[in-house]
């Protein structure tokens, strides 16, 4: 995630210069992936093209540790809809998708890797 | 903030047209023809012609292109600009000078977004741009699921929409997130819209331009609302205004010269907004909140008001729960207490601060703020019908969502009787 070092705050997603104050020396720092639900959405109905028929899935907007500032998107996987709730603890996990590349995901923090049941017991948490 | 401006210029006509669920692929039915229609209508409202007019502003925005469809026959007599989707799917400020008899040396001005128009016809009148601006406002409703074109349709996408597209963030996805946020904030639950949701349909049938009215003229009931499919939860089926076919047009020109018209003046005394502005999904629901409370305070104080002396309110309402958001902002009602403060007789015509007096988006159609533009002037001139709040001599019209993003920003109107 982007970081000011002029003013030491983050912003995503990445710009040409700091949107808090201005300043040109920008730097991606690596975060540790750790972080809080700031809000969900549940969607039963996309208009995005390549995930219709995947529904219900959920829409995360994740506030990474290191800062409040430091707010990025993306979908909690390994969860029931009924059981998202604001303030969940989550963790990022790299999603291959086309090619090479790797898209941020999330998952709920201490859940093995590479498991999406979307039923689990609440009680293991 | 003083505002030279204050009272400079005037709403002097309104206008719209027919309504209908979507376009019938009839010319007679298309948006050219409701355009034409609700120009017609707002010069005829404050008596002038189209000879009068010296600027133009439009946002000829579309949410579906009617291509790869073939134009119907018997359109060509509306098609003027040379791009077949003008007149169809949207109409451009040219589409009305080529059309509708105004002059071609008149201001044409094409805007990215439906909510900046008016301010911009405001601030080019009292800038002495133009000395009378035509609005117009025409949303298509074609045949088929709606907005499902663009980047949404796409297998790559670029820009800030690649950190958001991928992940199913589109459309409804940002006001479900921003008001998964406000339930959070202030300890509150989707089912708690019910009440205004059931009050709000209500106001919609007793306005006879909107849609329910004419074409579904049944109260919405809180099983109804509470039982309705998710969209994108908590944005449910009947959070979401239905789109339809409409056309609505202004006439803002001085002060002067409104005084000279067939209506009475209805002056801006105070406005302002923000946006467009390059913000991503990802920008926080309270610092939006801080935002558009801070905006808000400006508009007052070049109004040189407050909610005090507000008579009525309407308030943009895209999705049911973007209204509660701005009575909170403009300080209607404090914080956290939009949903409760619509809900209640306190804002009925009747009430204390009457607010939503044709039912907004959600009781007539969408119309992307027209509607509530046309109502306040209305009432303003005392000519509400039985929805007329008694004495009203102040308003506050909200256009647009309070979320702020590339494309879409928000504005408001502080409108009186008086100067």
């Amino acid at each position: 995630v982007q970081c000011c070092g002029t003013c030491r705050r983050y912003q995503f997603p990445p710009r040409v210069r700091c949107t808090h104050c201005g300043a040109a020396d920008l730097e991606f720092r690596a975060m540790t992936g750790r972080g809080q639900v700031y809000s969900y959405a549940v969607v039963h109905q996309t208009r995005v093209a390549l995930l219709r028929g995947t529904e219900p899935f959920i829409v995360v907007i994740v506030e990474l540790e290191e800062s409040p500032d430091a707010l990025v998107v993306g979908n909690l996987r390994d969860v029931a809809p009924a059981q998202a709730r604001v303030g969940l603890p989550v963790e990022v996990e790299f999603e291959q998708v086309t090619g090479d590349r790797q898209v941020p995901q999330f998952r709920l923090r201490g859940s093995p890797a590479g498991q999406h049941s979307a039923d689990r017991d609440e009680g293991e948490r | 903030v003083s505002w030279e401006q204050r009272g400079q210029a005037a709403f002097a006509g309104v206008g719209h047209s027919r309504i209908a669920r979507r376009w019938d692929g009839s010319p007679a039915g298309s948006l050219a023809a409701l355009t034409a229609e609700a120009v017609a209508s707002a010069l005829d409202d404050c008596g002038l012609k189209p000879a009068d007019l010296d600027g133009i502003f439009c946002a000829p925005h579309s949410f579906d292109p009617w291509a790869p469809r073939p134009v119907p026959p018997g359109m060509d007599a509306y098609q003027m600009t040379g791009d077949p989707e003008d007149g169809i799917s949207k109409i451009s400020a040219r589409w009305i000078g080529r059309n509708l008899g105004i002059a071609p040396d008149a201001l044409h001005r094409d805007m990215a977004s439906m909510f900046e128009l008016t301010p911009a016809a405001v601030d080019a009148v009292c800038a002495g741009a133009c000395s009378t601006a035509l609005v117009v406002r025409a949303l298509a409703s074609l045949p088929g699921r709606y907005s499902e074109s663009g980047a949404v349709s796409q297998p790559e996408v670029r820009g800030d929409l690649q950190y958001e597209l991928p992940y199913g963030c589109a459309g409804s996805a940002y006001h479900a997130l921003y008001f998964q946020r406000y339930l959070y904030r202030y300890g509150l639950a989707h089912e708690d819209l019910a009440p205004y949701a059931v009050k709000n349909r209500a106001a919609g049938l007793r306005a006879p331009f909107g849609y329910y009215y004419q074409f579904k003229p049944e109260p919405l009931t809180a099983g109804e609302y509470l039982s309705a499919k998710w969209i994108i939860e908590p944005v449910c089926l009947y959070d979401c205004d239905l789109p339809i076919m409409v056309a609505a047009a202004f006439v803002i020109t001085t002060a002067e010269r409104a005084a000279t018209l067939r209506q009475p003046p209805v002056y801006v005394l105070g406005q302002g907004g923000i946006g467009p502005a390059p913000r991503s999904a990802s920008y926080p629901y309270e610092a939006f909140e801080a935002d558009n409370a801070a905006e808000a305070r400006r508009i007052w104080s070049k109004a040189g008001a407050g909610p005090g002396d507000l008579d009525l309110a309407n308030l943009y309402d895209g999705y049911l729960t973007i209204a509660p958001h701005w009575a909170e902002a403009f300080g209607l009602c404090a914080a956290g207490e939009g949903i409760a403060y619509l809900s209640t007789d306190n804002s009925s015509v009747t009430g204390r601060l009457p607010s939503q007096t044709c039912g907004g988006s959600n009781g007539v159609g969408r119309s992307h703020g027209a509607a509530h533009l046309y109502e306040t002037v209305r009432q303003l001139r005392g000519t509400g019908g039985d929805r007329q709040v008694p004495g009203a001599e102040t308003g506050l019209v909200v256009l647009g969502p309070p979320t702020a993003r590339a494309g879409v920003g928000w504005a408001a109107h502080v409108l009186g009787r008086n100067r």
